[in-house]
């Protein structure tokens, strides 16, 4: 098991130096380069020299490919790059920034796959009732609507009309609410949905029918037998999506102003914060590789079948 | 019987799905087409002095800051989210389907090539990838369709890929080779139209899913520019006067769901009656 556990982790290697290597070249091939944009008006005007220093001052005189290296050196050492808009190191920027976000992940992805898994296996036991098809109706409309849209229709009735909640801010537990729930409602939908059909599945199933022939007790055959067997396919998916429900963390954020890693990306995009946005980017693809790292060992906990050699 | 019935109920419960997404679709097609003549008002000229006013008989919708009439941008909207789900899904399903083929014809070190470059990009959250490409092009509509269209053709190859492999074994394959047929003409002549039904279902259900993304990235700012009325871009605009003129963004929202539950459905039931023709297939097969 270690050995499969340490073997599926150096394959996640490979795939983090392509995202680096494509985040760095084709974040660095864009026209506005840093000293164009420290001369922006908006900055004030920089003369020719100054322009020339600060583009040595960023080491954007170098050629790329030794850029490249540098920035590698720096990756290993934990340096994520130098933004020189906010003259902060981006690590130091982007750590707080990360607990936010993870502050509305793991309450809503908790929720979610609760959610998700409780209401499906509710529709697929009782499949063809007027509980199964409200719910399923529900998870269609849960999946379609955009979850910024269901984020402003929720502050619009809670904080707004209700005046239960509060529709911005950070610090307070009330205050995550809405952003989690915005989170939760298209995630907990698609694992429904999930879950309904791969209990479905197996549900009709010979060994389900012959366990209850046998006068095993209807819980213990839908724990033991139905949901043991339905929980594969069920976390294949649930683990992509929670990789995706982290990256939906950044439109969330800006509905709520929500001072996590998301809305410092958008930031960063708007202002072209390149070596910030670069860094953001980075945090982002190596969350959702970790997540699906974590889904693939947890696969191999949960079947008994998979050989892992 | 009870085993018999069931999937019999799902048949028909799944083909209502068809009907319903396929006429909200059409429906929406035609709203698209006839942008002009069916709103009433100007979707990019508004008048100050209507600034924020509340739905009304003169302006079904409200207007939003400017005075525009938010019934008039949404109809014209339509083509924006149209366009964006049309084109995305052209170009997705175009590399996709060359490359699934390729790749399940082929196999090999094409195979391998095809298939190693399709992990890395499902190794990645698809919204963050377009973020970044939208860093890469700018701001616009056409980069938007450039951005999603190169990004979101993985999962259509793997489905091309799947369905090359099943009908690779199939005889009539077998015996185009054994004639000396060649390999691009097996592939775009034999294969690729019974690829096609696998690669129209995905396309339909990854359309309402680029529209989504289409209208996140709007929404922050980095997709369709003002004074085009995208509907992720409405959502934001109204964002500031959620309090004063909840109009602004409720309504794009729900255009936006509606399109996307149409498409969730008509693609849903497209898979359904895709499956039943197969299994028909397999049952005729068993016959013989």
């Amino acid at each position: 098991m270690l050995s499969y556990i340490v073997r599926r982790f150096l394959q996640t290697i490979p795939i983090l130096f392509i995202a680096v290597t494509v985040v760095f070249v084709l974040l660095s091939v864009l026209p506005g380069d840093v000293a164009l944009l420290a001369g922006d008006p908006r900055i004030g005007n920089a003369s020719p020299e100054a322009l020339q220093r600060i583009r040595e001052e960023c080491g954007l005189n170098k050629p790329l490919i030794i850029r490249y290296l540098d920035y590698l050196g720096g990756l290993v050492k934990g340096n994520l790059g130098f933004s020189f808009r906010t003259q902060e190191y981006v690590a130091t920027l982007i750590g707080p920034r990360i607990l936010a976000t993870l502050k509305l992940a793991i309450p809503a992805g908790v929720l979610a796959l609760s959610l998700g898994v409780v209401l499906g296996s509710l529709a697929a036991i009782f499949s063809g009732s007027l509980i199964d098809f409200s719910l399923m109706i529900v998870a269609v409309i849960g999946i379609s609507a955009p979850a910024f849209w269901l984020a402003v229709l929720l502050m619009y009735f809670f904080a707004v009309t209700l005046q239960l909640l509060p529709p911005s801010g950070y610090g307070q537990p009330l205050c995550s609410v809405l952003p989690v729930l915005s989170l939760t409602i298209g995630y907990s939908a698609l694992i429904a949905r999930t879950t309904r059909a791969s209990v479905l599945d197996v549900i009709n199933e010979d060994y389900v029918t012959t366990a209850r022939g046998k006068g095993v007790s209807e819980a213990r055959v839908l724990y033991k037998h139905v949901f043991r067997n339905a929980i594969l396919p069920i976390m294949t998916i649930a683990g992509l999506e929670m990789g995706s429900l982290f990256a939906g963390t950044v439109i969330i954020e800006k509905v709520f102003s929500w001072p996590g890693l998301g809305s410092f990306l958008v930031n960063s995009v708007l202002k072209r914060d390149i070596a910030a946005a670069q860094g953001a980017i980075l945090i982002y693809f190596s969350v959702f590789v970790f997540i699906n790292f974590l889904t693939d060992i947890l696969y191999v906990y949960a079947d008994p079948t998979i050989t892992y050699e | 019987m009870l085993t018999l019935q069931s999937p019999m109920n799902k048949t028909i419960a799944r083909n209502k799905s068809l009907l319903a997404g396929g006429l909200i679709i059409s429906l929406i097609i035609l709203v698209a087409v006839f942008a002009p003549f069916i709103a009433p008002h100007s979707p990019l000229d508004g008048n100050l002095r209507q600034s924020l006013s509340a739905p009304s008989k003169t302006f079904l919708l409200g207007t939003d800051r400017q005075g525009r009439d938010i019934l008039s941008r949404i109809i014209f909207g339509s083509r924006i989210a149209l366009l964006i789900g049309l084109l995305t899904q052209a170009v997705n399903s175009v590399i996709g389907t060359i490359l699934g083929v390729m790749a399940g014809f082929l196999r090999g070190k094409t195979d391998d090539l095809i298939m190693g470059v399709v992990n890395v990009i499902l190794s990645f959250p698809l919204m963050i990838l377009a973020l970044t490409l939208m860093v890469l092009l700018g701001p616009s509509l056409w980069n938007i369709i450039i951005a999603l269209g190169l990004v979101n053709w993985a999962f259509t190859c793997r489905v091309a890929r799947a369905e090359t492999l099943s009908v690779s074994e199939k005889e009539f394959i077998t015996a185009a080779t054994a004639i000396g047929v060649s390999k691009a003409r097996i592939m775009f002549r034999h294969i690729l139209p019974q690829v096609a039904g696998p690669v129209l279902v995905v396309a339909t259900l990854g359309a309402g899913n680029a529209i989504l993304i289409a209208a996140g990235l709007s929404f922050l700012g980095v997709g369709v520019q003002p004074p085009k009325p995208s509907w992720g871009l409405m959502i934001n605009q109204g964002l500031a006067y959620i309090r004063t003129a909840p109009w602004i963004s409720l309504f794009p929202g729900l255009a936006i769901s509606i399109l996307t539950i149409g498409l969730n459905l008509l693609g849903d039931g497209m898979r359904d009656v895709l499956d039943v023709k197969s299994r028909a297939h397999m049952n005729l097969k068993k016959e013989d």
